[in-house]
């Protein structure tokens, strides 16, 4: 994924925000206890397993003496992020640290352990549920949902049908992403545009985390929110759900994830019953940060054009972002980076670097292997076609000369320096005194040349 | 449909404006000056090519191209089937671009014409595009399919026992031609003519197709390949011009193919010559040949190869078959030799068999059959010839050959190939070239005077089998030195910009740089081009290397090469435009270009081929070889100035290969260079006055001599009036610079420019 | 006394310094806008030139900048 400047926090960030209250609420379901247990670091696991029968306070001391010495970071990882959850509790007292087992995530782990893993529905069997869909088609089903929701989020011309989605919602999803001056056509944000060159995970964790912030607004509680998403993540891709043992909160919610792909809503003649994809399974994936690596499309030849093996509509939305797009076939997006289109970009506020990124981690498998998977003289010229957007500096200054004295230009020149506003000063052997200083520091200098005087 | 028609329209705004200031350089004053200038835009919006529509088949994976309503087709190299397809695409279509993975390829009725007349039938070629499609053929490109190849290839011109036939396969069509007054008039009516409109009827091998591996060898071919019968009338063969014209696509539209029947030539002599046994031709030489001979007689037509991947053994092989006498046609003098020398090395043909007929060398064959080697511009001239060069001539005019053979043909104007043509009577004309610059409005006269392109080799795909070299191409920066920078940008100055961005110190230490780094790291040998006369001797002088340019004798000329070939101490030296392509420096690998004919494509491509001829073995050469780059070319470019509008377009044709630039910014390297000259400023504003005071026509293009090469002469005659460079007043330039390093001093300097006038007259007197 | 301008400080290599100062010296007087060549690399100029020198510049860029066409 490009680094970009929206913190796709993950999953487990965003439950660990939740207040205290919500917290504990969320362990009295022993489901989520296991949910929340398996997306832990592996030290962090280990160390609640080891707590697990013990009802007793540990010191900090004794528990740093179970790892190596140079585990001590990961150590350190491990307590932060338990700490954070609310599983362990921390208590200092006379400058001793111990840690405590959350009681209540303890006792339903171990109602778990005794029990085994009660699954909050168990998937219906397929003689009831006909017609279910081979998982190409849930697959496919998936893209296509997400790929409409995305060109409806981007208020793209290419869209084919309006989802479901309330408008309000996506108002709501475009906060950030997409402006509107009135009467103009909506146009897409810088974030918008480095969101639109994300993965299809980090995407999809941004849309999932304003769902949730959102839900207050909705009146929904987000703590309800997370654990049904936490559900919903351990399900099995393909398998179906009876939409009877939802709540009705959860049955509208259910209705918003099928416009985003994560599930697919099927109606048999007596029950009707929801199919997670591999979307909505995926936020497991995510919960333990390892990106689920999406096979590349995109070949780009020394000659700047760029092929992608793709019939997304999005995926060329996304080309046309930073090349100009010549062909479109059934399954090929033929374009060609030019220095006009980059230019484009770069008024969007795409840097070259993103766009490389894009290009590399999306190299279709032909080119993967090569050294570099986009041509050296593409990547340099993308390079040097924005520094030569950027070699011209202007900074609204003022200009100060006409010293008395030696002295007092020198004071003037430090103390410029000292704000971090000195632009430009005459070199020393010039007999001129002259310093430029930024504008915004213009006030402090006037007193400062009028309080030497 | 690609009918490489060009929008005219008023190009974008900031285009165009780009476009006005372009200056008075850009007029073609390079060899040829025939390059389209493709600059002229569209409307600048991409048109919507939304074929997203198109049906994939199930297999698609298998299959290895698209191919679009409008002509344009994509290749993956990747598939397993590339080889094939690449054959069959190279046949019908032409090249856009190919790069690593995918080519990109343009359906139009010229390439139809060529892939008709190599003996491909409207049906296989849509059969078998249609195999290697992933999706359902487009309709659009079916139909233009039909309607470009509806007419060709239907009539051939045949030269039998010297009497000309128009022969075809389907007898409405030569009754269809026979309905025209011209062609009725000039037929020859047998005795005896029978029911069948009085046809001849025979029978001729079918085509052995040369790409009829695997996938292509199929049904459609095996058809293709059986007896066929063709029907035939005779025409007069002083009118076979005339019909030939009733025959263009502006008149009748059945363009009569050329194809010569050489085994069953009993009325010309044979000629005693064979390939010597050491002369292999490599697998791509073979299949360009085997389009040539492809059904047992010899086809007209072009065959392109990139320099330096032997097209000499390709002709030398063609001559070898046909065994007739054979007019092999070079642009130049130097070439001329370099024939004559490669007919001796791959063939076993008799001294007495081969001539040379150049203002030098006027020698004839004995017996009644050889080989002339000469120039387009000895046999087109129109002036007065010698008594000798006349009897010569005549010679040329009245034999009957079996070959003309014409080498470089893209940079022969139409007037002189129509001359030539005219003037010379051939059963087969082989045309040979390596940049075939597509944009190039003149493809259509080599089509219709030459013939098709019958074979076009992938440069990528010759490096990658060790056959050219592998060539490290990079873009050097130059930034302008301030005062340098400062004086380009001035008004007044608008006809030194050129001498300002060539002589920019920064560029002169580049280059500096960069000869020191291969002639001392690495021990190469290196060739410095520019095409300005100004910069030359100034670079030459002060790095103290030899340089050729168009007035170098012939005597320094060769003692000047001779020592870069063995000395180990001439190992860099300096080439104006006579080294283009009428040099040959096998021992070179390194080419720095100082200054170039403005955007140029063919001459880029010129420059790199100097240097693609593959030296070491074979095994090294390959790809992962030991000396995978062992061959470097370098552009150096001063930034800011007009020379980067040029040097990317130059670069295009290039890069269509599959060649990239890498761009390098900074050399010297920041923390070195105070040893290299103009470091001190004094030095940079000493060298800044000389050029601002030598005159504006001294600093421009050079103009070459006759002596150099007689097409650029003739070129640069038409062109005279927009000249004033040599006008004489400018000698002083001149004055202050001997030629290469030459001991006493002023010894062979040029006294004076030559007046365009003068050098015409001059040019006469050789013949005189 | 000092003294104090208020201005846009620019900042650039020395060829686009040299394209700035040409540009501004190709201006008649009244629309001439550079106060100050502080040094090779370094202007002070009137601070409502910004977008002028702007597309002067990209004007240029794009003058001395082949683009294949389509």
């Amino acid at each position: 994924m490009p680094q970009v400047r929206i913190i796709a926090k993950n999953f487990m960030d965003m439950v660990a925000a939740l207040p205290a209250m919500k917290l504990d609420k969320l362990y009295d379901n022993s489901f989520i206890c296991e949910a929340i247990l398996r997306s832990l670091p592996p030290l962090a696991k280990k160390y609640v397993l080891q707590m697990l029968c013990v009802e007793l306070p540990v010191n900090s001391k004794s528990m740093e003496e179970w790892v190596l010495p140079d585990g001590a970071s990961k150590h350190r990882v491990a307590i932060d992020r338990l700490v954070q959850l609310r599983i362990f509790t921390e208590t200092k007292k006379k400058g001793d640290v111990t840690y405590t087992l959350n009681p209540i995530f303890q006792t339903n782990l171990k109602k778990l352990l005794v029990y085994g893993v009660v699954l909050p529905r168990e998937p219906m069997p397929s003689s009831v549920t006909v017609r279910r869909p081979s998982s190409e088609e849930l697959e496919a089903f998936a893209l296509e949902q997400w790929e409409c929701f995305l060109l409806q989020l981007i208020n793209s011309s290419q869209t084919e049908r309006p989802s479901n989605i309330s408008s309000s919602m996506m108002k709501t999803f475009q906060r950030g992403l997409v402006t509107q001056r009135d009467r103009e056509a909506p146009r897409l944000t810088e974030s918008g545009f480095q969101f639109l060159l994300m993965d299809t995970n980090a995407q999809l964790w941004y849309i999932i985390r304003e769902y949730i912030t959102s839900s207050e607004e909705r009146g929904i509680d987000s703590a309800d929110l997370i654990s049904f998403l936490l559900e919903l993540s351990f399900h099995v891709t393909g398998e179906a759900y009876n939409i009877n043992t939802l709540t009705e909160v959860q049955k509208n919610t259910i209705k918003d994830f099928t416009d985003l792909g994560l599930v697919k809503l099927q109606q048999g003649r007596k029950e009707s019953w929801f199919i997670p994809t591999r979307l909505a399974t995926n936020l497991s994936v995510s919960l333990t940060d390892t990106s689920s690596r999406k096979q590349g499309f995109v070949v780009v030849e020394t000659n700047f054009r760029l092929y992608a093996y793709s019939s997304s509509k999005l995926h060329c939305e996304i080309l046309r972002l930073f090349a100009r797009i010549e062909y479109q076939l059934p399954n090929l997006i033929v374009g060609a980076i030019t220095k006009e289109s980059l230019y484009g970009a770069f008024d969007n506020c795409i840097t070259a670097e993103q766009i490389i990124s894009f290009l590399q981690q999306n190299a279709h498998p032909r080119v993967a292997e090569r050294i570099p998977s986009v041509p050296e003289n593409v990547t340099d010229q993308i390079r040097l076609w924005e520094t030569d957007l950027n070699r011209v500096e202007m900074t609204t200054a003022y200009y100060y000369d006409e010293f008395p004295s030696r002295d007092l230009f020198d004071g003037a020149v430090d103390y410029a320096r000292s704000y971090n506003g000195l632009l430009w000063e005459a070199p020393d052997d010039s007999k001129k005194m002259r310093l430029v200083v930024r504008a915004e520091n213009h006030g402090h200098m006037r007193e400062y040349l009028s309080g030497q005087k | 449909m690609g009918h490489g028609e060009k929008s005219h329209r008023p190009s974008k705004k900031h285009k165009s404006s780009a476009k006005e200031s372009i200056p008075v350089e850009d007029y073609e004053a390079y060899v040829g000056g025939e390059e389209l200038d493709d600059d002229v835009r569209g409307d600048g919006e991409v048109k919507k090519r939304d074929f997203t529509k198109l049906e994939l088949k199930p297999d698609h994976m298998n299959r290895p191209l698209w191919a679009c309503a409008d002509g344009r087709i994509f290749l993956e190299t990747f598939s397993a089937l590339y080889k094939q397809a690449y054959d069959f695409l190279i046949a019908i279509a032409e090249p856009v671009c190919r790069p690593e993975s995918m080519h990109e390829y343009n359906l139009t009725p010229h390439s139809l014409y060529a892939a008709v007349s190599v003996g491909l039938e409207t049906q296989t070629i849509i059969s078998v595009l249609d195999k290697l499609s992933k999706t359902k053929l487009p309709k659009e490109m079916i139909d233009f399919i039909h309607g470009s190849t509806a007419n060709y290839g239907k009539v051939k011109l045949v030269l039998k026992k010297n009497r000309y036939y128009v022969e075809s396969p389907f007898p409405e069509v030569l009754k269809k031609l026979l309905r025209d007054d011209v062609i009725s008039k000039s037929r020859i009516i047998p005795e005896g003519a029978n029911g069948n409109g009085g046809f001849t009827i025979s029978k001729t091998l079918g085509e052995i197709a040369a790409d009829s591996s695997g996938l292509l060898n199929e049904a459609e071919l095996a058809a293709a390949a059986e007896e066929k019968e063709t029907h035939a009338f005779e025409i007069d063969p002083s009118q076979v011009e005339k019909v030939k014209e009733r025959c263009l696509p502006n008149a009748l539209n059945y363009p009569m193919l050329e194809e010569y029947d050489f085994r069953n030539d009993t009325v010309n002599p044979d000629l005693d010559m064979e390939l010597k046994p050491q002369a292999q031709p490599r697998p791509y030489q073979e299949k360009s040949l085997s389009k040539m001979f492809g059904n047992g007689r010899a086809r007209s037509g072009i065959i392109v190869l990139p320099c330096g991947a032997g097209k000499s053994l390709v002709g030398v092989s063609a001559a070898s078959r046909i065994k007739k006498s054979c007019l092999c046609l070079a642009t130049n003098a130097v070439s001329v030799d370099q024939w004559a020398f490669q007919f001796k090395l791959w063939s076993t043909i008799r001294d007495e068999h081969i001539c040379r007929f150049t203002s030098d060398s006027k020698e004839r064959f004995r017996g009644n059959a050889g080989v002339v080697v000469t120039t387009y511009n000895m046999v087109a001239f129109g002036g007065k010839r010698s008594e000798e060069s006349e009897k010569i001539i005549e010679e040329i005019r009245n034999r009957e050959w079996g070959l003309l053979l014409m080498d470089e043909v893209h940079v022969v104007p139409a007037q002189m190939f129509r001359k030539v043509i005219a003037i010379t009577k051939s059963h087969c004309k082989l045309g040979l070239t390596a940049t075939l610059v597509r944009e190039d409005e003149r493809i259509t006269d080599l089509n219709f005077l030459i013939g098709p392109k019958l074979y076009e080799a992938n440069w990528l795909d010759l490096v990658k089998g060790g056959f050219i070299a592998n060539v490290q191409c990079a873009e050097v920066w130059c930034p302008m030195t301030k005062e340098f920078f400062a004086e380009y940008l001035k008004k007044e100055n608008s006809k030194k910009k050129q001498a300002l961005y060539v002589m920019n110190p920064n560029k002169f230490r580049a280059c500096e740089f960069l000869i020191r780094f291969h002639e001392q790291q690495r021990g190469d040998k290196i060739i410095v081009f520019a095409d300005n006369l100004f910069a030359l001797t100034e670079y030459a002088m002060k790095l103290r290397k030899p340089m050729i340019y168009g007035a170098t004798s012939h005597v320094e000329r060769t003692k000047i090469l001779e020592a870069f070939k063995t000395s180990r101490d001439v190992n860099t030296v300096f080439l104006s435009k006579v080294g283009d392509n009428s040099i040959d420096i096998p021992e070179a690998n390194v080419i720095i270009q100082i200054s170039s004919h403005a955007g140029s494509r063919r001459q880029e491509a010129q420059r790199l081929g100097r240097i693609l001829r593959a030296k070491g073995k074979l095994r090294d050469r390959m790809a992962g070889g030991k000396e995978e780059y062992n061959a470097f070319f370098y552009s150096l470019v001063s930034t800011d100035t007009q020379e980067m509008y040029y040097s990317t377009k130059r670069q295009q044709f290039l890069i269509d290969q599959g060649y990239s630039f890498k761009v390098i910014t900074s050399l010297p390297p920041p923390d070195s260079g105070a040893d290299l000259s103009y470091h001190r400023l004094d030095e940079q504003l000493h060298l800044l006055t000389k050029v601002l005071t030598a005159g504006d026509d001294a600093v421009g293009l050079e103009q070459l001599d006759e002596d150099v090469d007689d097409i650029a002469l003739h070129k640069s005659r038409r062109f005279s009036g927009s000249m004033s460079a040599m006008s004489g007043a400018n000698g002083m330039v001149y004055m202050e610079y001997s030629t290469g390093k030459n001991k006493n001093g002023k010894g062979q300097m040029k006294s004076k420019p030559k007046d365009p006038a003068k050098r015409h007259h001059l040019f006469k007197k050789r013949f005189a | 006394m000092v003294n104090a301008t208020k201005g846009l400080f620019i900042s650039c290599d020395i060829p686009m310094a040299q394209f700035i100062i040409n540009y501004n010296n190709s201006l008649p007087p009244s629309q001439k806008f550079i106060i100050h060549v502080l040094d090779g690399t370094h202007l002070f100029v009137q601070q409502h030139a910004a977008e002028m020198i702007r597309s002067a510049i990209s004007e240029f860029r794009d003058q001395n900048s082949y683009e294949k066409p389509t």
